[in-house]
């Protein structure tokens, strides 16, 4: 048995030593846990290979077995983009003096190790909820104290996730009931409500995965991170949901479906959205939505594009938050309608968010080309219509792309000669670095994809460079970039924002608060009140029963009489008067004990005739028993 | 040396097009790729397809704005209401 170290358990208790580190030193000790990890990474490849799938760690609990290291090439591959991500991302966030946000970041980074090294639904599980409370706090980050905007779609955003966990939850347990296996493999599929714990750990995934109409958290909950917190929020929540529903759901046909309208929504929403990291929000909606049909798709080639597809996706989607958080950085906007020239000032961060753009929209040459390729030559293997719709989507990928350009006012078409006139310049050094890290890999997949290839479960028998491919593509994105020429105008921004599937549940919830606040708490207020007063009457007729009757003679005569005192005037009204009159007076004396004083002689008679009574009923009683 | 002018790019931008399309159909007439959907083997399928899902996606984009566009205060203002 190899010994190793948990590459997620590095993240997550390296996180608890930042603290202890100031300036320099924390910056050196940030960049540790992930090559870290990376070791582990690589040491443990070595040595589980051999006999797939390897699994250690286990751990006792109740009475089954936690399974927190399951080693595979499956979970390998998440395992090293997840820590190559980290490291960029971490390079990036150097600059970053607060602690608590670094913290937050390592544990959500390693949280989503864990999930994707979980080899039972327990130990998922508890990752899983890990990562969604790290990320809620990442959001919570924005503008050091938290701007209320943050803090609410904080709240939203973890609403949500708790709400699909707690649905996980519940499919995990009826699972484990039915099976008496905690194990996390392949679920069964089919129609029938046999099949409910495969449902229910469906749609916890697929909320993850940020499949419509469970997606809103993600366009609604990521702009309002950091410039950091979105970097780092791009790559991890739906990349494991993503290896999760591989692992659980490879081959469920309704994945396709829901994969290729999620690509077309993404694309369609994001053309919409005036705010760019919205934006790329949605854009991430429509990369997963490619990855997703290829799950379902489910064969050799179809998993094998979309693992690799994650891999490069979340390199170059990282890459744009990054370019976007510098751009944020620099001029502390990020609406199309509020930015102005900037690639004069920020050279790299151009430079950066092209080969960005580039790589997700498939050129030839960077990552997305070599990658993206294989879910549709799968597809095109599948069915012709998914092929085609995914197409679109993937055409409209670019589309989406030109669009930001525009909206960023990058130069595509216009002269050099044209000045930018803000006085912004390029971000930290340490962002530059993480930036060109990261586009560096992602040029390097797209020239020379072979080491990616390596990585993937199934063996790889697909070519991305050959002639056809290759003018295929550049002729469906020129002709792309023809048409985007030609309609641009119809795609002006304007200040607003889009509607889209949390409307609602915003709405509604705010007429439920409404509904709370208003009617039903008047409600409670007055039962509230009618059991006071029907209590304080009680009081005084234990006080005082003679009191006591007359004003529940009073008020009974009243509220009996009340409904026909305007009909019958003449012959009701004096009677309610005389009611109310008597009411009147009685609640003026002070209710107390009686005050009427009665002589002594009648407290004795009193007493003698209580004592005769019991005197009687006794020897009656000696009488009457036998 | 001339400046590039934005009518430049714009030329070599056609010009590029001209060529991606006799590239396509020529590939499709010399090279005879295999191709797993039928629809691949029409000439100059992509570039049509790529122009094609381009206008479609703005002009569903566009209507659909209309719809769902509103006010950057539309969520605030109804909280303000009651």
């Amino acid at each position: 048995m190899i010994e190793w170290v948990h590459p997620g358990f590095i993240f997550i208790f390296g996180a608890l030593l930042i603290p202890f580190f100031k300036g320099r030193w924390k910056q050196a000790y940030l960049l540790l846990p992930p090559t870290a990890a990376f070791i582990s990474l690589l040491a443990i490849s070595k040595g589980a290979f051999g006999t797939l799938p390897y699994s250690v760690w286990h751990i006792p609990f109740l009475e089954y077995e936690l399974v927190f290291g399951r080693v595979d090439k499956l979970s390998m591959v998440f395992g090293y983009i997840f820590v190559i991500a980290a490291f960029c991302m971490i390079v990036y966030a150097l600059h970053e003096k607060s602690s608590s946000e670094h913290m937050s970041q390592f544990v959500y980074v390693g949280s989503a190790i864990g999930v994707i090294f979980a080899g039972d639904l327990f130990t998922m599980y508890i990752f899983w909820e890990l990562m969604a409370i790290a990320s809620m706090l990442i959001i919570w980050f924005h503008g050091g104290r938290g701007s209320e905007k943050a803090h609410e779609a904080g709240f939203r955003y973890v609403i949500w996730h708790l709400f699909g966990g707690i649905v996980l939850l519940a499919g995990i347990i009826v699972y484990v009931a039915s099976t008496g296996s905690i194990a996390f493999n392949a679920f069964s599929w089919g129609s029938g409500i046999e099949y409910l714990p495969s449902y229910l750990i469906f749609f916890g995934f697929i909320l993850n995965a940020a499949v419509p109409p469970l997606h809103a958290w993600l366009p609604d909950a990521y702009p309002e991170a950091t410039k950091i917190g979105g970097v780092f929020l791009s790559a991890f929540t739906t990349k494991s949901a993503v290896y999760t529903l591989i692992r659980g759901f490879t081959g469920c046909e309704t994945l396709i479906y829901l994969g290729t309208i999620m690509a077309i929504y993404g694309i369609i929403f994001g053309l919409l959205e005036n705010d760019i990291r919205r934006s790329l929000a949605y854009s991430i909606i429509n990369q997963v939505g490619f990855m997703v049909a290829g799950i379902g798709i489910g064969t050799f080639l179809a998993l094998n594009g979309a693992i690799a597809h994650a891999f490069c996706h979340i390199l170059y989607k990282g890459l744009l938050w990054m370019a976007m958080g510098s751009i944020l950085f620099a001029t502390g906007r990020s609406k199309c309608t509020d930015l102005e020239r900037y690639h004069k000032a920020m050279p790299w961060t151009f430079i950066f968010f092209t080969v960005g753009a580039l790589s997700i929209s498939g050129f030839p040459l960077f990552n997305g080309f070599t990658s993206k390729a294989m879910t549709f030559a799968a597809a095109a293997e599948y069915m012709d219509i998914i092929w085609l719709l995914l197409t679109l989507a993937s055409v409209g990928v670019f589309l989406h792309y030109l669009d930001l350009f525009e909206g960023l006012k990058f130069p595509y078409y216009t002269s050099a000669s044209e000045r930018g006139h803000i006085k912004v310049g390029d971000p930290p050094v340490n962002m530059v670095l993480g930036m060109g890290l990261t586009a560096f890999l992602c040029v390097f997949f797209g020239v020379y994809p072979q080491p990616l290839y390596n990585l993937l479960p199934y063996p790889v028998d697909f070519i991305p460079y050959t002639v056809p491919h290759v003018v295929g593509t550049l002729s469906l994105l020129a002709f792309c970039g023809l048409a985007f020429l030609l309609f641009s105008p119809l795609l002006k921004r304007t200040k607003t924002i889009t509607l889209d599937t949390d409307w609602p549940f915003r709405i509604a919830g705010e007429k439920f608060i409404w509904f709370c606040e208003r009617p039903l708490t008047s409600f409670a207020s007055s039962v509230d009140s009618g059991m006071k007063r029907i209590a304080s009457h009680f009081s005084v007729f234990g006080k005082n029963p003679v009191t006591g009757t007359r004003m529940t003679m009073d008020i009974i005569g009243m509220a009996l009489l009340k409904p026909f005192v305007s009909f019958f005037h003449l012959v009701i009204d004096p009677i309610y008067k005389y009611y109310e009159r008597d009411l009147a007076e009685v609640k003026k004396k002070p209710i107390e004990e009686p005050m009427e004083t009665v002589p002594i002689g009648t407290a004795v008679l009193l007493i003698i005739i209580f004592f005769l009574m019991y005197l009687i009923i006794t020897l009656m009683w000696g009488w009457l028993a036998p | 040396m001339a400046k590039i002018t934005k009518k430049d790019l714009f030329h070599a931008f056609y010009v590029c097009l001209f060529a991606l399309a006799l590239a396509e159909v020529s590939v499709l007439l010399f090279l005879h790729p295999h191709s797993a959907v039928w629809l691949e083997e029409i000439p100059g399928f992509n570039a049509m397809y790529g122009f094609l899902s381009c206008a479609i996606l703005i002009l569903v984009a566009k209507a659909l704005g209309y719809w769902l566009k509103k006010e950057e205060d539309y969520y605030e203002e109804k909280v303000g209401e009651d």
